[in-house]
């Protein structure tokens, strides 16, 4: 059938004589960023030479021609299940991941065991017993693994820039920041638990994630109270997992109620 | 058949039904909510398990590891959205099927084909447990230390190269999940490895620490930091008893797919995604409208549900039979039965046979258990999937420190678990995967451990693989590596021409 695939600008559809298109490389880039492929059916695109504005450009292929290139996204396509594409910020962490299979494998010797080998042995069963065994597998395994990838990962940044695809490392890189937030949020919470109980800890602590996360109605504070009521009966109530108690605020409690606080929250 | 009956008289006790009912019914609810999924719910259960009796923390554990995908295909046939990852390609097909009106259909399918899946794979492992029941016995005369070790070379080996899109970074990860289970004190010398003199490392990282970051804390930050997701009102009309009867005119696919889903369950590494990419291929050469697969053609749904869900039983046989977990969620599983004392492995059969039948029968009645509330409660469980993304982020980070704190009461596991749980964030976020990091601490110890409990019979290299299995397993490890790399330089010469 001899189809070709070729770009918008040069089928006719962007007028070069238009401010802005009145060279060829400019139009043909445009219509490249916007990414319109289109599929040019049996009959060649022609261009007219004539000197009518209008018809200058006008392709001899009819709309009924043109079917787009882009795929059907309901279409099963067995690659769709493994896709993997290289996210921002990918380089700088397999950066990172090499940087500290470097740094293990600088700390082999001494962390390993490998300075207090014992070799050459007759048998070589001798050889698997001793410690540095197990940490010289994972390095055979990491040291390349960790320099492919980010070999791997240096291509497709260097594809990225040549494309001109904006770089998105510096967000990708406060997405990771942001999170923060939320760790230092666990680790207060973890650490104010032993002194507060775990029920207040908790009740408070979802209290305020729920606030903090902007639902900030009566309703959506109340669902975040029951919640995390549920979660400490169900944790500490009815499976008994031994966690922090409030002593101190269970001793106000008149004393059959304290007894069963303590049991039981 | 004694092992048979005993096994079932070990599950009528109230506490494992009431348990069995628990992970069910919880499991199909966490499937429904995009978000969470079954690796999560089993880390921050796992911790809660120690407290519990050993078959009923299993039993919990595997009803909702087989509950899950039930629950995972509600929000993938009504808003486009798988509720777990493997519930994928069912949005194909399922979705399509619901924008032309036939949800209810397409659910009822959906559970139809995911309970045929699931007893067929059950019932294939309970047959062969009783029809080889006595033979088995002499099964782990068969396997040695040196055989399990090169089964857990292949299981590695089969994991990274499972990943074929993401080798390097597989291989990498797995090796950063075998180098944290070498930290620590080494059992035979007692050198301290890679502890830097740390004395809370001497003892090793915890896996439930790790496991419990890796999956559930990293989630958590995955969605704290993320955005609410606006779903669309989904309504479903008609019943969803008709599946049952609908799935009798698809025999083949359904059978083809249950078999695939199970044969790919018991490769280690292996899965679920590779089996539905077979299930759904065959399903789609043996229809006469294949141009309908992917815009609503039921066959494609039974393939995708039927496969998934003939995997869960399929993937405990590695593990009961060699000790050898094939995916996260039986890795998961192994704590439990290391805290219960009982060993996975070839010996299984001969010691506790009454034990598999428990846990197979158990996986069966959690089947049937679904599928009956399913068939009652779609549109109650159906409108889970409206929960707010960050408001379950809370409430994960929460669950998250029980399920660490609880394991010995110490700050620095939280504050372990929390490192772990922003590296598995990054890891999430640049869509590495997180399932070889977790099976390189559990297979990298299994490794370690068997060369050095058979290093007594080794004098040289080759006796590493002159016994009958581990040498048939080097050879299999040879030839799978050798196809792998004979693919991709076919695949690299196909994409230069």
């Amino acid at each position: 059938m001899g189809s070709a695939v070729t770009r918008g600008a040069e089928s006719g559809f962007a007028d070069p004589r238009r401010p802005g298109n009145s060279a060829e490389p400019d139009s043909k880039r445009a219509f490249a960023k916007a990414g319109t492929i289109f599929r040019v059916g049996a009959a060649p695109v022609s261009f007219s030479t004539s000197s009518h504005p209008v018809s200058e450009f006008r392709s001899t292929t009819t709309p009924a021609m043109f079917h787009s290139g882009a795929r059907s996204t309901r279409r099963f396509n067995v690659a769709d299940l493994f896709e993997f594409k290289r996210k921002h910020g990918d380089f700088p962490f397999s950066l990172f991941m090499l940087a500290l299979v470097l740094f293990l494998l600088w700390q082999f010797g001494a962390e390993s065991g490998w300075n207090e080998r014992d070799l050459p042995q007759k048998r070589v069963g001798k050889i698997l017993k001793q410690p540095w065994i197990g940490p010289f597998i994972c390095m055979c395994l990491l040291v390349p693994a960790a320099l492919f990838n980010v070999w791997s990962s240096w291509r497709t940044t260097r594809r990225n820039v040549r494309l001109l695809r904006p770089d998105r490392t510096g967000f990708e890189l406060r997405q990771w920041l942001r999170s923060f937030e939320y760790i230092a949020y666990f680790i207060a919470y973890t650490a104010l638990m032993p002194i507060f109980g775990y029920l207040l800890s908790t009740v408070t602590f979802a209290v305020y994630l729920t606030w903090r996360l902007g639902y900030r109605s009566w309703r959506w504070l109340g669902i975040g109270f029951v919640s995390a009521l549920a979660v400490v009966i169900m944790f500490r109530t009815i499976l008994q997992i031994k966690t922090p108690v409030n002593i101190w605020l269970y001793n106000q409690l008149p004393p059959a109620m304290e007894t069963f606080m303590k049991i039981y929250f | 058949m004694d092992a048979f009956f005993t096994g079932l008289d070990n599950l009528l006790q109230a506490p494992v039904l009431i348990a069995m009912a628990i992970g069910a019914l919880g499991g199909v609810a966490i499937g429904a909510v995009p978000g969470i999924g079954p690796a999560i719910a089993i880390a921050i259960l796992l911790p809660a398990t120690v407290f519990l009796d050993d078959l009923v923390s299993l039993v919990l554990l595997l009803g909702v590891y087989g509950s899950s995908m039930y629950g995972g295909a509600i929000p993938a046939i009504l808003i486009n959205t798988p509720g777990t990852p493997v519930n994928a390609l069912t949005t194909y097909d399922g979705f399509s099927m619901t924008r032309r009106g036939e949800a209810a259909r397409a659910l009822s399918l959906a559970y139809s084909s995911s309970f045929f899946g699931g007893c067929f794979s059950i019932l294939t492992a309970l047959v062969c447990l009783i029809a080889f029941g006595p033979y088995l016995k002499d099964f782990g005369a068969l396997f040695g230390q040196r055989d399990i070790l090169m089964a857990a070379v292949l299981g590695s080996v089969l994991l990274i190269l499972a990943h074929r899109r993401t080798m390097a970074i597989a291989a990498l990860l797995f090796g950063i999940g075998f180098l944290i289970s070498m930290v620590g004190r080494q059992s035979t010398r007692g050198f301290a490895r890679y502890t830097f003199d740390f004395e809370y490392l001497a003892a090793g990282f915890n896996l439930i620490v790790v496991i419990v970051g890796i999956f559930a804390l990293s989630q958590a930050l995955n969605l704290l930091t993320g955005k609410d997701a606006d779903p669309p009102e989904a309504r479903l009309k008609g019943g969803l008893f008709r599946g049952l009867s609908e799935l009798r005119n698809y025999p083949g696919v359904a059978t083809a797919s249950a078999a695939y889903g199970t044969v790919m369950g018991i490769i280690p590494g292996v899965g679920e995604f590779v089996a539905q990419f077979f299930s759904y291929a065959t399903a789609r050469s043996l229809s006469k409208n294949p141009e309908q697969f992917g815009h609503g053609a039921p066959a494609g749904l039974i393939a995708s549900e039927t496969a998934n869900n003939a995997v869960p039983a399929a993937a405990m046989l590695p593990l009961l039979a060699l000790g050898v977990p094939g995916e996260a969620l039986t890795a998961m599983m192994m704590v439990v039965f290391f805290d219960a004392g009982i060993k996975p492995g070839p010996d299984i059969f001969e010691k506790t046979p009454d034990f598999l039948f428990s846990l197979f029968i158990a996986l069966l009645c959690v089947n049937v258990l679904v599928v009956a509330a399913l068939m009652v409660s779609t549109r109650a469980i159906s409108r889970m999937v409206h929960i707010p993304n960050r408001f379950l982020g809370a409430f994960i980070l929460i669950l998250a420190f029980v399920g660490v704190f609880s394991i010995r009461n110490s700050f620095v596991d939280c504050a372990f678990a929390a490192g772990f749980g922003f590296l598995g964030f990054v890891l999430r976020r640049l869509d590495w995967p997180l399932v070889p990091m977790v099976l390189g601490m559990v297979l990298g110890s299994i490794i370690v451990e068997k060369l050095t409990a058979g290093a007594g019979k080794i004098r040289d290299w080759s006796d590493l693989v002159d016994r009958p299995v581990s040498g048939f397993l080097a050879i299999v490890i040879v030839l799978v590596i050798l196809a792998t790399a004979a693919s991709l330089v076919r695949e690299r010469k196909r994409s230069l021409s």
